[in-house]
């Protein structure tokens, strides 16, 4: 039933499908586009809007169907290509996306989100210097394309210039002064670098220009605890906390600052966020603090072997591997499978480029783990069980995880002093133990303890870090 | 003239046609003839009961289809209109006879069906009714009212949700069908799901522009999901398509919505010549009269305002629209008092709908974790959140469980604070207040806090049907008493009611230790600028209230001041001061008092962080009286700018002086009228002191009681507490008021 002409009403409607996508009404805009089918089925951008619907659905394929269909009836169409592009990054095939951009570039060359797609695209097939071409080209036509500010961002410390990637960032807030997510990215940016100083200049500013963002806040809270200012970074905390009250990253930095009851683990989103921001620069990072736990690990299995406790590891199960540096560590001992899981995308994408790991998986690793039952030989815990205050339940889930007899090589963060509980969280976020609490929760779950060697871990401010290094065995039940 | 008469159908068409010519004389004159000529043609008195009808001669019209069913029992045309007349009368067993047969002889009429099952609705035969109107829309599934009139039978036969998959399911087959999608808007409005019905009137509003039931729906649920702007273009348009239509009730509501929206736009002025209008052509309507009091206080024409409510309640003794009115006038007149005050309340409390129900009981345990009801349309960033938010979010959480009722508001960041802390969230729905209440009261809760009063969308009004065993007033159009005898207690201070004061409330005075809010400034706020005077040399006085609250006795205090500190300015930022008329009455009364309008410096509104910033360019707030400033002086502090009142009898007179004596400013609150005047000349005098006390009022305030959430949560707790003991006491010696 349609009681306007047919091009005034497909526009109309086109426009609500388009308010509607926007707004994130998806069920509706989908209400819309089936109505705009049925009136005009062949009406101008019904196409391009219900592919934009699908993207925005997580429907990809669905997605390129439609555009396939939409770019074989109007190859011209620079915005079906843009969108196609991005469709088909979406589904890894970079190439097809790099073509797809470049024809959008050439059609619209007045357009420069094809040119910040293509330069985005470029990073993705490793191809930096093509991705900063593009994208320079992408941000001096339109300075306020936020997303090609990233990206360049991202190119300049790729190829390993942090000041060009600095100013970079400098330049993007200036040009596009209330998109918040450059001044996380350029906040982020300057954690990684432990440019925490620059941090709380970035995060002071957004503040300043009014830019209130819980993650923003959380972060600047974050720099100023990295500066030893304590009670200031309070304050910003509970702002952040104020803003975004149930955002799990947010709520774990205020408990970590002590404003909030503790939590016997940090949340899974907490870490999936924090590492797969630094997945990029993790192993640097580390290698930087002077990190020792991998080689700690692999020395303790080593002196097992050597007492002829083990011959080999057999199968063994990498708890939050992150970006791999345990197993690069151990990949020249005898074993029948590597295995890694960790919760971050990021870092088991940088984990499976070592080549080391037979499976890496994604996922968080207490219902991973409780899932198995006398399934490994060996289960490694490198710099895993700082991320736990309680540790009884995830113990008694390995020890059900290991076949009898088999091993529990690990690390926490030891301070026996100072702590009147048995664990505590600091105020970097992380736990840590007392030797105590680690022997009876070993005992409690069933394993024979081998060895509780004390290390120093990492070094931070020049100042060492102290921990344990954990062997444990399964006890073997003889008939 | 032709020797053979004329065929009898001729003769009638030429009466017809006469008829439409406007020639109702000659048009009857041949009809009477006709019918005296052929006294057993049922044609003729039919089309003399129409001709009855269409000039609304109802009496007439009804003798006249009587006739044509003496002459005629199976007359179809007859028995729909006659049936549909009689609907109207009250007469509802007739109606439903005459229409029963129509279908009977009709069958393939829909609008026989439609009337069929309005009657059968009205007589409280849902499930029948829904079924006749089932009928009327096989026959005609694109007529958009046999389709909302089927969607509400089903809801009051107790089966909407079942309509809504049915009509979902049609709508999968046709997707661009308007009456389909009409039903299915009006439906998600019943089932409380607004955003939903918004979206699918306006895709059957653009399917089917010209008619006039989505878009006058659409217009009206976007004014009650607060898009306002969106909404005014929607009545714009359903005041045209409603221009073709007969009934002209449609069109004086629709035009008195449209004003009413105009109001929530802030553009006053032409909401109350609209309303002005109406008035004129319509005479005095209550609803008329309440919006246009409501519009002339808003534009600080407070006497005015208040004369129309009361007009309003002439109209209609009963109303509790028009009571509500005034209590939201009377706060801003000049020469209000407590008692006048008090009594407008009591009377509009008296008036507003109850229905009976038994007091909730009380569940024993006085030390008991209790749970807690907020009731507000604005847990949001609001005067009520910003207020509130930190006494709630520092209650202890062991001894209370909050429970909000109130509409949802996104990703406002006060709101989702306080959906952090609600252990449930309750969106009042349904359109029957019966229904609200006995939705709230399943919540079980101990005690109910109105944040919402007789304000915008406040649900204040339910809680004479006492929603749970304690009720307390607090922020949110807290003006002054509640008037409602169930409401238990008023949350307040010393400072806002002295001793003394009780008289004045009919409510049992909670009194919390410090102030009676707790501030919670924004994160945005911009730092604290230096003062002004010191580099201009001059000073600048400034208001940042809503113009209601500035009353001629206030411009004229103010202009006294500007007269006596020699080159001073005032800036006067409201959103009002965005129309140029109002901008430039404003200045002008300043003329009269004999001020240079160039002193007056009018601006506009503007966004919150903008608005803050602007404090920068104040030295000293002067506060508006008697209505004083609440949120507006807090944030004044925050940005440095100390406030001079002077407090009066009812509670919105008394904010500031509450504020200031909470950051130890005490000795900025003037007794009267001499001595408002005189510290605002000395203050200005020693701009070192005032310098000092801006450079340091933010951090004074940030550890004062006015911002110590902890604190606040304390005392907070222990009022609650309080209340509760006294009505768990009550319970004990069998007192059950």
């Amino acid at each position: 039933m349609l009681s306007t002409t047919s091009d005034h009403l497909a526009f109309n409607l086109t426009q609500q499908a388009e308010r509607l996508l926007q707004a994130g009404r998806h069920n509706a805009a989908r209400t819309v586009i089936a109505a705009l089918r049925r009136g005009a089925p062949r009406a101008e951008g019904a196409d391009e809007i219900e592919a934009r619907l699908n993207m925005a659905e997580d429907m990809v394929p669905d997605a390129l169907h439609v555009l396939h269909g939409a770019i074989a009836r109007d190859p011209r169409s620079p915005a079906l290509r843009l969108l196609r592009a991005e469709a088909r990054s979406r589904m890894d095939d970079h190439s097809g996306a790099a073509v797809d951009a470049a024809e959008a570039s050439l059609l619209a060359p007045e357009d420069a989100r094809p040119k910040a797609m293509l330069g985005l695209i470029m990073i993705e097939l490793d191809r930096l210097p093509d991705a900063a071409a593009c994208l320079h080209d992408a941000v001096r036509q339109a300075p306020s394309l936020g997303a090609a500010w990233r990206g360049l961002a991202e190119v300049m410390t790729r190829l390993g210039d942090p000041l060009a990637a600095a100013a970079v960032h400098d330049a993007a807030i200036a040009n596009v002064p209330n998109d918040p997510r450059l001044r996380l990215a350029a906040l982020m940016a300057a954690m990684r670098d432990r440019e925490f100083d620059r941090a709380l200049a970035i995060g002071l500013a957004a503040r300043r220009d009014g830019l209130a963002d819980a993650c923003i806040f959380g972060l600047l809270g974050h720099a100023l605890s990295k500066l030893g200012r304590h009670e200031e970074a309070s304050e910003h905390y509970q702002d952040a906390l104020r803003l975004a009250p149930e955002d799990p990253y947010v709520r774990h930095l205020v408990r970590a600052a002590g404003l909030l009851p503790g939590a016997d683990r940090a949340p899974p989103l907490y870490l999936e966020a924090v590492f797969d921001g630094y997945a990029d620069h993790f192993d640097q990072h580390l290698t930087d603090l002077g990190y020792r736990v991998p080689g700690e690990l692999r020395d303790a299995i080593v002196r097992l072997m050597d007492d002829g406790t083990i011959a080999s590891l057999g199968e063994v199960l990498d708890l939050g591997c992150g970006t791999g540096l345990v197993g690069l560590f151990l990949s020249d001992l005898p074993m029948k499978t590597l295995t890694g899981v960790d919760i971050s995308e990021n870092m088991i994408a940088k984990a499976r480029a070592k080549g080391i790991y037979g499976d890496l998986i994604v996922a968080d690793l207490v219902p991973y783990v409780d899932r198995a039952c006398n399934r490994w030989d060996v289960v490694l815990g490198g710099d895993v069980f700082c991320y736990f205050g309680a540790l009884e339940k995830t113990m008694s889930s390995i020890h059900q995880a290991l076949r009898p007899g088999g091993l529990l090589v690990c690390n926490v963060e030891h301070d026996e002093t100072v702590l009147k509980s048995d664990w505590k969280l600091e105020s970097q976020g992380r736990y840590v133990h007392t030797g105590r609490y680690i022997r009876t929760c070993l005992a409690e779950a069933g394993f024979e303890l081998i060895e509780l060697r004390p290390e120093t871990l990492r070094f931070e401010a020049g100042a060492p870090v102290a921990g344990l290094i954990i062997t444990a065995q399964k006890i073997a039940h003889h008939a | 003239m032709p020797d053979a008469p004329l065929d009898p159908t001729t003769v009638l068409n030429l009466a017809l046609d006469a008829e439409r010519g406007g020639d109702h004389i000659a048009a009857s004159a041949v009809m009477t003839e006709l019918r005296h000529r052929l006294p057993f043609w049922d044609e003729v008195p039919l089309r003399i009961a129409e001709s009855f009808r269409n000039s609304g001669e109802v009496k007439e019209a009804a003798a006249a289809y009587e006739t044509v069913l003496d002459l005629n029992p199976r007359r179809p045309e007859a028995l729909l209109a006659l049936g549909v007349l009689r609907m109207a009368e009250g007469r509802i067993e007739r109606a439903q006879s005459l229409l029963l047969q129509c279908c009977g002889i009709a069958p393939d009429n829909p609008e026989a069906w439609d009337a069929l099952g309005a009657a059968l609705l009205i007589s409280g035969d849902a499930l029948a009714a829904e079924s006749a109107f089932a009928q009327a829309q096989a026959l005609a599934p694109d007529t958009i009212a046999y389709a909302v009139h089927r969607a509400e039978s089903a809801f009051a036969a107790g089966c909407g949700v079942e309509e809504v998959g049915r009509l979902e399911c049609v709508l999968g087959q046709d997707p661009a069908n308007a009456a389909v999608l009409t039903a299915l808007g009006e439906s998600f409005e019943r089932l409380g799901r607004p955003a939903e019905a918004i979206d699918y009137l306006t895709l059957a509003a653009t399917l089917c522009p010209d008619e006039l039931i989505p878009v006058a729906s659409l217009a009206q649920y976007l004014v009650r999901a607060n898009r306002v702007s969106e909404a005014l273009g929607a009545f714009e348009r359903a005041i045209k398509l409603a221009g073709d239509y007969p009934a002209h009730r449609t069109l004086l509501e629709l035009r008195n919505n449209r004003a009413a929206t105009l109001i929530r736009l802030h553009r006053f002025r032409d909401a109350a010549e609209e309303l002005e209008d109406l008035i004129m052509q319509h005479g005095e309507h209550a609803a008329l009269l309440n919006n246009l009091a409501n519009a002339l206080t808003s534009m600080g024409r407070q006497e005015e305002g208040a004369r129309f409510a009361y007009r309003a309640i002439a109209n209609e003794p009963d109303s509790s629209l028009a009571r509500r009115s005034l209590c939201n006038a009377l706060p801003y007149c000049e020469h209000i008092t407590g008692p006048t005050l008090l009594a407008a309340a009591q009377a509009a409390g008296r008036v507003m709908p109850r229905h009976g129900l038994p007091r909730p009981s009380v569940q024993p345990g006085p030390d008991r974790r209790l749970r807690v009801g907020l009731l507000s349309p604005t847990l949001k960033t609001h005067p009520v959140g910003w207020l509130t938010i930190a006494g709630f979010e520092n209650l202890d959480s062991r001894d209370f469980e909050l429970h909000a009722i109130g509409a949802e508001h996104g990703a406002d960041p006060i709101h989702r604070r306080f959906r952090h802390l609600a252990a449930s969230w309750t969106i009042p729905g349904s359109p029957s207040p019966l229904a609200t209440v006995e939705q709230i009261r399943g919540l079980a809760l101990d005690v109910m806090i109105d944040l919402g009063g007789y304000g915008d969308h406040g649900h204040l009004p339910l809680c004479a049907d006492r929603l749970a065993p304690v009720q307390i007033k607090w922020v949110g159009s807290q003006n002054h008493s509640s008037g409602l005898a169930e409401m238990d207690w008023f949350l307040t201070d010393d400072r806002e009611t002295p001793a003394g004061f009780e008289r004045f409330y009919s409510e049992r005075l909670l009194r919390l230790p410090d102030g009676y809010v707790c501030y919670s400034p924004p994160a945005y706020a911009p730092d604290v600028a230096s003062l002004p005077a010191l580099r201009s040399g001059l000073v600048t006085f400034g208001c940042f209230n809503n113009l209601a609250k500035v009353t001629p006795g206030t411009i004229a205090a103010w202009a006294s001041i500007l007269r006596e500190v020699e080159g001073s300015c005032f800036v006067m930022k409201c959103h009002q001061m965005d129309d140029p008329p109002t901008r430039a009455a404003f200045v002008a009364s300043f003329v009269t008092h004999g001020v240079d309008p160039r002193r007056i410096d009018p601006r506009g509104g503007s966004p919150h962080r903008d608005l803050l910033g602007q404090y920068g360019d104040i030295d000293i707030v002067l506060d508006p009286f008697p209505y004083t400033g609440g949120l507006t002086t807090c944030e004044a502090l925050w940005m440095g700018v100390p406030v001079i009142t002077m407090p009066g009898e009812i509670f919105a007179a008394r904010h500031s002086a509450s504020h200031l004596t909470n950051v130890g400013l005490g000795d900025w609150v003037a007794e009267d009228r001499v001595g408002y005047h005189a510290a605002a000349v000395a203050r200005a005098e020693d701009l070192s002191a005032l310098a000092a006390l801006r450079a340091g009022l933010r951090a004074r305030m940030k550890v004062s009681p006015l911002c110590d959430g902890p604190r606040f949560g304390r005392h907070l707790g222990a009022a609650l507490r309080l209340a509760w003991h006294h009505r768990c006491a009550d319970v004990a010696q069998g007192c059950a008021a």
